[in-house]
């Protein structure tokens, strides 16, 4: 088979794992090969808009497991395919040099044993770091049951590691992944949380201790494929960054590959908003300082398809706005839909200088489309807008429907659900209103 | 510098090197000639104001540096250097006003962003840091010979910004990225580069083996593509049209909003 043959099997069989960020670490050129840079970097963007950062590929697709939603499961029968260390190695070198890529991602199906399976994947990294030098961004996967030396030494030799913890919750791992198990996932990645944690301590003492995955730990876990509610995996991801100090749980629309009684049909659509809405509630956890269940409920379950998270919170919270543009804390300004941390910066930047007014944000770049149902500058709301749930929830849900979200069958289903608010006379009132001020 | 009592208005012409630039400011303080515009003599066009041709001096552009880095401080004068590698059109007179209010204003005036001329200056350079951080990545070698060329097209004249990472990173490769736009190049070795201002070059050609590493690239990015997840529009605002002719993975690529055939 020719090295051509072999990238297309191994790609495509590794397409599916959502993680490619290059992020996370910071490293300086050492005079040899390559650097990392801790914004990341994107090459280029797939047909489907993703970035392309890491050469992609499983090491093998040959694989003893059978996980029910997985193309390359042992029942399958697809071609299969098998890089040596070697050429995994020279390939990555040969796309680097060329800035095709940040560097490499390395995953696998499980051959004879994960143990044996990470010391493959392991040779591979060795080449490039020890042989050649490479000092560019690499991201390994541990696999489900690796013990803890292995994980140590790739550890070293990496700059994230990664378990997937593949589904939302056990009943579902157990059933879907019968060869994985909860303990196979979670104990690898406590041992990943202790050993950062160590090496952070020892490189306090002495400055060249070995840094272990300096970028840290991720996971990612498919969604649509078991149904666990929206708040449950919303609370299992918070759950992971503060126990496991995690720096991002990645979610993955489930694609059906496979027909099985215990999946979806295979002409079901991948949950694509779904998956959006809650890389969103996930951002407001990492960066915004909301918790899961500020964002969604038991009773609540389900993120609005109409509406995105922080929207959504902040109709459900209206007794909190609107705020002061002029006077109100970072944190709150942080709160209201459409404004942004590098808004939020701005405005507290901006607001020392002069006081603000609806002209002064437009010239910030603040986007007010959303945020005009929630501020006042210097006590006044924008000019024809008036701060009411009603009236806010009303043109919220309409915009979102021009966004460039093609809504899933399944998904406008859900649409029911959600009760539209009712067009009442004030409001139609006040819209003639301002047609007549237009013209 | 006082404020001064222009009363004729003119065009300045300069050699647009930012020295040039500086004189320009010097000369707005030290001649009562208020400039209309500042025109780069490489682009400038006759018209019926009167033209002050501005001499470049590097002991005024130095005194004018000075001024700058001791009243508005390094930030700002960081700031307006890399102003000028902008697009922005017409950028020397707003970088002028915001010299002038800087020296007014102190260095917080980079947080007059309701200022026309600070928020449009802040508009230009953050542009400026967006596309030379996806230059990070749009930058494709190819090897000819023991050398790695590139040609790029950005809209901002990126290469000063740019030039530091890829020294760093590919420190054991002698490289050569070529911006046709704004005719210059960075040509480094062994960590030492240079930038240089190039006329016509002529980039060597590509090599069948180079072709080959090409095509393997190219296939990896045709397999890693979900097409259940298609989403042209999406590639389209990360990745515009008008970087593709450098990409090798996008020669043959069709912008089309319909999923490909299958075969
Ligand atoms: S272990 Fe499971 S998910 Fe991984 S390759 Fe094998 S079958 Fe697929």
């Amino acid at each position: 088979m020719n090295m051509y043959e072999k990238l297309t099997i191994l790609t495509d069989a590794a397409k599916y794992d959502v993680a490619c960020t290059s992020s996370g670490v910071s490293r300086a050129g050492n005079g040899g090969l390559g650097s990392a840079a801790a914004a990341g970097i994107c090459h280029s963007w797939s047909a489907d808009g993703r970035c392309i950062s890491l050469l992609k590929v499983l090491f093998t697709n040959y694989c003893s497991y059978d996980c029910a939603y997985c193309i390359n499961r042992k029942s399958n029968d697809v071609p299969r395919a098998a890089f040596t260390p070697r050429e995994l190695a020279d390939l990555t070198i040969e796309f680097y040099r060329r800035n095709y890529i940040e560097g490499l991602f390395i995953s696998s199906g499980v051959i004879k044993s994960p143990d044996y399976t990470m010391e493959q994947m392991i040779k591979a990294v060795r080449i490039l770091r020890e042989e050649y030098g490479f000092n560019g961004y690499i991201h390994s996967k541990i696999i489900p049951g690796t013990s803890p030396e292995l994980i140590e030494i790739m550890g070293t030799l990496v700059d994230r590691v990664s378990v997937n913890i593949e589904l939302p919750s056990e009943k579902s791992l157990n059933m879907l992944a019968p060869d994985k198990s909860r303990t196979n996932i979670f104990l690898p990645m406590g041992k990943i949380t202790e050993q950062k944690e160590i090496s952070a301590r020892n490189i306090v003492r002495y400055r060249h201790a070995p840094k272990f995955a300096p970028a840290g730990q991720s996971t990612q876990m498919i969604i649509g494929a078991s149904n666990e509610t929206d708040f449950h995996i919303l609370r299992l991801s918070q759950a992971l960054y503060d126990k496991y100090k995690l720096k991002r749980v990645f979610f993955s629309a489930y694609i059906p590959m496979n027909n099985d009684r215990l999946l979806p049909s295979l002409d079901t659509k991948p949950p694509l908003l779904r998956e959006h809405r809650l890389y969103q509630a996930d951002w407001l956890l990492r960066f915004y300082g909301f918790r899961a269940e500020e964002i969604l409920s038991e009773e609540n379950s389900m993120f609005n398809p109409l509406l995105d998270p922080k929207c959504n919170w902040a109709l459900n919270n209206m007794h909190m706005f609107p705020i002061e543009i002029n006077t109100a804390p970072y944190e709150m300004l942080l709160r209201v839909p459409g404004i942004g941390v590098t808004g939020a910066r701005k405005i507290i930047r901006a607001r020392k200088m002069a006081h603000l007014d609806f002209d002064g944000l437009k010239k910030l770049g603040i986007v007010l489309k959303r945020a005009q149902y929630f501020i006042t500058c210097k006590g006044k709301a924008m000019p024809y807008v008036t701060i009411d749930k009603q009236h806010a929830t009303l043109m919220l849900t309409s915009d979102s429907a021009k966004d460039n979200f093609k809504i899933t069958a399944e998904e406008t289903n859900q649409l029911s659900f959600f009760d539209m608010p009712q067009l009442n006379d004030r409001f139609i009132h006040k819209q003639n209103e301002r047609m007549v001020i237009n013209v | 510098m006082s404020e001064l009592n222009h009363t004729q208005q003119v065009i300045y012409v300069y050699d647009g090197s930012f020295e040039g630039f500086l004189c320009c400011i010097y000369n707005y303080y030290y001649n009562r000639l208020k400039p209309v515009q500042i025109a780069s003599h490489m682009n400038f066009v006759p018209s019926f104001y009167d033209n002050l041709m501005i001499e470049t001096d590097f002991e005024q552009a130095y005194r004018v540096r000075f001024a700058i880095e001791e009243k508005i401080g390094h930030y700002n004068l960081k700031f307006l250097t890399e102003c000028f590698y902008t697009c922005l059109e017409e950028k020397e007179m707003y970088m002028l006003r915001y010299v002038i209010k800087g020296f007014k204003t102190g260095p917080r005036i980079k947080d007059m962003l309701t200022d026309n001329d600070v928020s449009i200056l802040t508009k230009a350079h953050r542009h400026l840091e967006r596309e030379s951080h996806h230059f990070l990545g749009f930058v494709r070698f190819y090897k000819a010979g023991d050398v790695y060329v590139s040609k790029i097209e950005p809209k901002n004249c990126i290469l000063p910004l740019i030039a530091s990472h890829f020294a760093q990173r590919f420190a054991n490769q002698q490289f050569m990225i070529y911006d046709a736009v704004h005719k210059q190049a960075v040509i480094s070795m062994n960590r030492n580069y240079h930038i240089v201002n190039v006329e016509d070059i002529q980039l060597p050609p590509v090599s069948e083996d180079e072709k080959q590493m090409q095509r393997l690239w190219k296939n990896f990015y045709d397999t890693i593509a979900i097409k259940e997840r298609f989403n042209p529009k999406c590639r389209m605002n990360f990745m515009p049209k008008r970087v593709w002719v450098n990409l090798p993975e996008m020669q043959g690529e069709e912008n089309t909003t319909n999923l490909p055939q299958e075969v």
